[in-house]
């Protein structure tokens, strides 16, 4: 991509001046003996630590299937937003507490005009910072930059309506985003040049601490405030991704309401929708059909209905019905019952299973069995799927083979 | 035992840890020691640490799949590990600067022994959770709590007619199902009787209760349930040593301080070498010799050693180095699990070449593996075939392939190559429309030969680059296979089954 040798070299240079600018706040904070200083520096610290794992991103992200992961890193970003996040909380909270700790003991701001000199230096960072990369992240939608957290698609590629409509709007959002993003901090070093000021223009040499000595902490504890409100949405959002979460535009009831109404599938169970990163949305499934040939037809007019929802890598398993079986429960787990808890979801419950309006059999025994999915203690058997053809025993491995794999799976990580 | 279930450790350790940081509070405010007060908030970063374990523990309880998450909520004690270890990296980051700060600018401890006193304690209720967390011990205990998750429906094992029903007859007949059904005779399946079913359950009890599959599932479980919750009380754990440390470093410290060191004392005129810093030493040497009268030059006392006052920050940078160095394993593990990566015993080129090599399976593409939580590992993969009926008879060979690697939960797509064509080689024939290309998850562009109305001849780059092979003949639509549908499916009676 065009944009990589140009935001790769800004990047660096971004790195290299916010690493000695963290340097020369924390230590003139240190001499200075002010808080809110100290603040920015762990603002800056952070900002520091975001460019690094973009970086590495853009590093990362071109790799497009590894050994190791059959993804590729795409994620990196997001699990490096959410670990910046977390870092940035926790350094945050310590600044929190040294500013109670200067609520009960004040302290004064020493060497007033150092300070304020460093907390314009930072300010002029902050813009300095924006203006570097604005023609490049912040205008268009950024990829990869952890700042602004996820990377929205920088394809412009013509889509239906909606979904370009969408796209508008999260671009503006973004801008948003990012406008704001900025300001808190630039706040933060307005912070520190208003304190400085104070101390600079009314000097408290040798006098004990008066009204003077409150303002650093509970401008420090605004500026805490200010950059936790802008790491908890960020937080919030890469969680959704790390944790398999259904992604943010995907109404799951919706979507499986449409899929179970189209022809040829008599049910569907086993859904999962989740998100890699970054929009790419993956789902898989498991459909029971009557024949092959419907399965063939529904399989398009399935991917049909998620490329609506905007998913667009589909994995559908079809299944074949047979009387015995019930709807809603999978033909093909693994090949043994044992191996239940080592599925990603137990096949006792029945996670957004639906039927196509068929008839069951067993009807009353099923909605019984549903009432008890509440309480999974219940002796609900999983109806055991019993053999009628003659075919040959194959391959008669128990499960024993799961328990090792997994005990070994268990010590070796 | 209540003390084996871990919910009731996390609490019980949260309610001591609260309590000595409000204890620890007190003290310092009676005491005016700002030490102890810095000493305290360590303390709220343990209880912090707890709550956030509590939380990750209390929703991965819920692993049945809801409308926010298909998966359940199992990945939550990998989360709650990682956000552990990130901020026990932040607070040994914190504990960095400080002990920089000391060193250029050396700090007494005042009142030793009151400091002696608290961090003792401390060092004691550190050394309780220390025991309660020994993430070796969590393993062990898993057998006797039923938690929530575990299976309800294990059956009672009957002492009945059949004990000796070899294991191979239950297996079998469960491999005969699987096969059935995914072979479309569903003619064969009418004329099994109802007294023969039930035969065949007592088999599968048998064979439940036989062999290592007795007490199996519940191990299982257990097993299962600690490979995950295992990472998360590491984070606990390491949190814990942590504070063990520092309440090590700061009993040690002030022991020291208390036995060695010679303080000034107010009354007397004294000389502290220690605390001034280079530059000023002789300003403040000649400062102070000359307020002195020089008669009593002898009798000036000089601060104790100063090496001791350096024995802080030193003590603090160990302990930095040895928490950074425990607690890099934890956060490498939890990113990996995040990051969608192959669990490191899973060797996917070897998968894909057994997978490649069945006969019947033409290609193999869009092949994932990864780990969901603990020992649940989720694999998907399409497979092309020649036509259904081969697909049939692979299938399960693949799902045992599969199985054998340890993964359980597959969704395995078949695609019907187009007759005649040989290489068929790296192109989904299901794919999304081309403008999805980017918004894959992997792969761009490939051919989309489903599509009645568009034919589109992109260049295709194969799904997997482990393939690389160039498919020679050109798509065209797969074989028309005359769609039957079903007759009857009016929405009237449609169940809507949810788990919520």
């Amino acid at each position: 991509m065009g944009r990589y040798s140009g935001r790769s070299s800004r990047l660096v240079l971004m790195c290299v001046v916010s690493l000695m600018l963290f340097a020369v706040e924390i230590a003139v904070a240190h001499v200075g003996n002010s808080l809110s200083l100290a603040s920015d520096a762990f603002a800056v610290l952070s900002h520091l630590i975001s460019m690094i794992i973009g970086l590495f991103g853009v590093r990362f992200s071109r790799i497009r299937w590894h050994k190791a992961n059959t993804f590729g890193f795409s994620r990196a970003d997001v699990l490096g937003a959410f670990g910046n996040a977390i870092f940035a909380t926790a350094l945050m909270f310590s600044i929190f507490v040294e500013a109670i700790k200067r609520f009960i003991n004040p302290q004064k701001t020493e060497n007033a005009l150092l300070v304020l000199i460093v907390g314009i230096v930072g300010l002029f960072f902050n813009v300095f910072n924006y203006v570097i990369f604005m023609d490049c992240c912040y205008c268009r939608a950024p990829q990869g930059d952890t700042e602004t957290g996820d990377s929205p698609n920088d394809q412009k590629s013509p889509e239906e309506g909606p979904e370009k409509k969408k796209q508008k709007k999260s671009e503006a959002l973004n801008i948003r985003g990012v406008l704001l993003h900025v300001m808190g901090d630039a706040l933060g070093s307005v912070v520190v040049v208003v304190a400085a000021t104070i101390f600079q223009v009314l000097p408290l040499e040798n006098a004990p601490c008066n009204w003077q000595c409150y303002i650093d902490p509970s401008l420090t504890i605004i500026m805490v405030f200010i950059i936790l409100s802008s790491a908890f949405p960020l937080i919030k959002e890469t969680s959704t991704i790390l944790l398999q979460m259904v992604p943010k535009g995907v109404n799951m009831q919706l979507l499986t309401d449409r899929l179970a109404r189209i022809a040829g599938v008599s049910s569907l169970h086993e859904v999962h929708v989740w998100e890699l990163a970054g929009g790419k949305n993956i789902a898989t499934l498991h459909i029971k059909c009557q024949t092959p040939a419907d399965y063939q037809d529904a399989a398009y007019k399935i991917r049909t209905v998620f490329h609506e929802a905007g998913i667009h890598s589909v994995t559908i398993q079809p299944e074949y019905v047979d009387h015995k079986t019930s709807q809603l429960l999978c033909s093909s787990p693994c090949i043994s019952k044992a191996c239940d808890s080592q599925l990603c979801c137990s096949q006792r419950e029945h996670p957004l299973a639906k039927t196509n309006g068929y008839t069951e059999k067993n009807d009353s025994w099923l909605s019984a069995q549903h009432k008890d999915n509440g309480s999974s203690k219940n002796d609900t058997e999983i109806p055991i799927e019993y053999p009628q053809a003659e075919d040959g025993i194959q391959n008669v491995k128990n499960c024993g083979v799961c328990d090792d794999k997994s005990r070994l799976s268990s010590t070796r990580l | 035992r209540w003390w084996q279930n871990r919910r009731a450790r996390l609490l019980c350790m949260l309610a001591l840890t609260f309590l000595f940081f409000v204890v620890e509070v007190v003290v310092s405010r009676v005491t005016s020691s700002l030490a102890m007060l810095s000493d305290s908030f360590h303390m709220l970063s343990d209880v912090m640490a707890l709550v956030v374990a509590l939380v990750a523990v209390r929703f991965a309880q819920r692993t049945r799949a809801t409308k926010k998450n298909t998966f359940g909520w199992v990945r939550a004690e990998v989360m709650g590990a990682l956000v552990n270890a990130v901020f026990l990296t932040a607070l040994c980051f914190t504990i960095l600067l400080e002990a920089i700060e000391r060193f250029t600018e050396p700090h007494e401890i005042q009142k030793p022994l009151v400091v002696i006193g608290v961090g003792v304690a401390g060092l004691i209720i550190n050394l309780l959770g220390l025991c309660l967390f020994n993430h070796h011990g969590v393993g062990g205990h898993g057998h006797s709590h039923g938690h929530g998750h575990s299976h309800g429906g294990r059956q009672h094992p009957r002492s009945g007619p059949k004990p000796e029903q070899p294991p191979g007859d239950g297996e079998a007949a469960l491999h005969r199902e699987e096969t059935s059904t995914l072979v479309e005779n569903c003619s064969s399946s009418n004329g099994v009787s109802q007294d023969k079913l039930g035969d065949m359950k007592d088999d599968m009890t048998d064979l439940q209760v036989n062999g290592n599959a007795g007490h199996y599932p519940l191990d299982v479980e257990e097993v299962e349930e600690d490979s995950s919750a295992q990472l998360n009380m590491r984070g606990v754990f390491l949190h814990v040593f942590g504070d063990a440390l520092g309440s090590v470093i700061v009993v040690v410290n002030a022991l020291l301080f208390y036995g060695l060191w010679n303080p000034c004392r107010k009354d007397e005129p004294c000389f502290n070498p220690c605390v001034n810093n280079h530059c000023m030493e002789n300003a403040t040497l000649s400062q102070t010799l000359g307020r002195e009268n020089k008669s009593e030059q002898e009798s000036i006392t000089v601060a104790g050693p100063c090496w001791l006052l350096y024995l802080d920050p030193v003590l603090c940078l160990i302990m930095v180095c040895i928490l950074l160095y425990t607690t890099y394993p934890l956060l490498r593990e939890s990113a990996l699990i995040l990051l969608q990566t192959v669990p490191k015993q899973i060797d996917v080129h070897s998968l894909n070449s057994k997978l490649r090599t069945l006969d019947g399976v033409e290609a193999v593409h869009e092949l994932h593996i990864w780990q969901l939580a603990g020992s649940r590992i989720i694999g998907t993969a399409h497979i092309k075939c020649p036509d259904p009926s081969t697909y049939m008879m692979v299938a399960k060979r693949i799902k045992e392939i599969f199985h054998d690697e340890g993964i359980h939960a597959t969704t395995i797509q078949p695609e019907f190559a187009s007759v005649g064509s040989e290489s068929g080689r790296g192109k989904c024939e299901f794919p999304c429309r081309t403008q999805c290309a980017l918004k894959q998850c992997c792969g761009a562009g490939e051919d989309n030969t489903i599509k009645k109305t568009e034919k589109s001849s992109s260049i295709s780059i194969s799904c997997s680059e482990v393939v690389i092979e160039f498919p020679k003949t050109r798509r065209t639509k797969s074989e028309s296979i005359p769609s039957v549908k079903l007759e009857a499916n009016t929405d009237q009676n449609e169940q809507f089954e949810s788990s919520l």
